[in-house]
């Protein structure tokens, strides 16, 4: 496996650029809940503190966020992502592209105070990375990138697994079940199942949090024992983009692994052969 | 020479930088983890979602459903039937590819539990000028009504999903609103 940082470098775009597209296109195919009568109306969502008044920060935002200019931003954040990869592959433009990427992100937590979820979160946290590095444009920058987004995907999957160990919600025997059984997140198949094995539920449970707990493991497994983690991942939020609907969760999380690899092949260099990272 | 000289310079520079921000950023980020409290408070203003909240599904995991209903009152103050607008779609594996409704699905589940969350304040005295009222309010009325109507209210319950045997528990009822 190679460690110079620039296939890594790639991967993690390819794979978080689908997401994203995916995601903005879904905002596109949505855009009626952008007008004035819709759930994101700007109407109500820029009746914030920021938004309203005459300064030159609320006119701004008036004039970005409202309807037709927000689906503009849109539309040119779907160009910026498929344009990425090629942008990273030829060596050209990938700043501003970057750039156009991270300040519509931003743009869209703003103007959507509700219905934003985790994989938005790993988009921002990924794209913002891949731009700082590529503004620096140095070795060393590309790899503390990297090393952002695997702390990153650590951090989040080991909050994940220790907040779920230490709420006394989880400690039921039948969590799973009653998050299967709920029309918003659940799965009817998936509750029928589980309805009368409890055994089963609570092993499904555990074994989540012990998995998600254990993820930072993961830098220190070396290679291939990094991938057994990997692996996990894959399978557990392609779980949750058939049963739960998570799709983007998906690629946000799953386009941090390359980084995790990385990390791990340094770290096993450095740990068990005592090479420098 | 001398120019290549100060390029590096300026890339070295730009690095440590980068470092330092990475640094940071990954800090915060940590720190609101463990809901440090000055970082609670930054948090608090951080419109753009820059510091992550990465405890999905807990402390308390999604394990009831919302029901979202509203209804309207003719000219002569006679109430319709309630109706319900559906908060979950069905689930189906081309949504594990491309999944639009779960955009909408999502947000009025935010604002829902956002609306009961602030109808636990006791200290707020009227609920109908805040974001999430507005919002459930401003989409409700953009919903076809018949001509009729002059009026409409709000409902929000709860229930525990497919394999229940408990009927749903009320929860909210909004004021009457003009159409």
């Amino acid at each position: 496996m190679p460690t110079t940082t620039y296939p890594y470098i790639l991967a993690i775009a390819m794979m978080a650029s689908v997401g994203a597209s995916i995601s903005t296109l879904e905002w596109i195919h949505g855009r009626r809940q952008l007008k004035d009568d819709g759930l994101f109306s700007w109407q109500v969502i820029g009746s914030r503190d920021f938004a309203v008044g005459p300064g030159i920060l609320a006119t701004t935002l008036n004039r970005l966020l409202s309807f037709r200019p927000f689906v503009g931003i849109l539309i040119l954040r779907s160009v910026a992502l498929l344009s990425l990869p090629i942008a990273l592959w030829f060596g050209h433009g990938s700043v501003i592209v970057l750039s156009v990427i991270v300040f519509s992100s931003l743009l869209m937590h703003l103007r959507s105070p509700w219905g934003m979820d985790g994989s938005d979160q790993m988009f921002t946290q990924i794209f913002g990375a891949l731009l700082l590095g590529c503004v620096a444009g140095s070795p060393l920058a590309y790899k503390a990138s990297l090393w952002y987004i695997a702390s990153q995907s650590c951090l989040s999957y080991l909050t994940a697994g220790v907040a779920k160990a230490l709420s006394p919600h989880w400690h039921g025997t039948n969590v799973v079940f009653e998050i299967f059984n709920t029309r918003t997140y659940g799965y009817e198949p998936a509750a029928r199942f589980l309805l009368d094995r409890p055994q089963i539920s609570q092993a499904l449970t555990w074994g989540a949090v012990v998995m998600e707990c254990s993820f930072p493991i993961a830098l220190v497994a070396g290679f291939p024992g990094c991938l057994l983690f990997v692996t996990w991942g894959i399978s557990f939020h392609l779980m949750n983009a058939v049963a739960m609907g998570l799709n983007s969760f998906f690629w946000s999380f799953v386009a941090t692994y390359p980084a995790v690899i990385y990390c791990a092949l340094i770290l096993e260099q450095f740990l068990y052969h005592r090479i420098r990272i | 020479m001398a120019y290549a000289g100060i390029r590096d310079a300026k890339r070295q520079f730009m690095t440590t930088i980068i470092i330092v921000i990475l640094i940071a950023w990954f800090m915060i980020s940590a720190l609101s983890q463990l809901s440090v409290r000055r970082i609670v408070a930054l948090k608090s203003h951080d419109v753009f979602s820059l510091i992550p909240n990465w405890s999905f599904f807990a402390p308390r995991p999604g394990t009831s459903d919302y029901h979202l209903l509203f209804r309207d009152v003719n000219s002569r103050g006679e109430p319709g039937k309630w109706q319900e607008i559906p908060l979950a779609d069905r689930r189906t594996l081309w949504g594990a590819i491309w999944n639009p409704q779960k955009r909408r699905t999502k947000t009025l589940s935010d604002v829902v539990r956002g609306l009961l969350r602030l109808a636990q304040d006791k200290s707020l005295r009227d609920y109908s000028f805040t974001l999430p009222y507005l919002a459930i309010l401003n989409y409700i009325s953009s919903l076809p009504h018949p001509e009729l109507s002059v009026q409409t209210q709000f409902m929000i319950l709860k229930s525990d999903g497919f394999f229940s045997k408990q009927d749903p528990e009320f929860l909210f009822l909004s004021n009457l609103h003009g159409l």
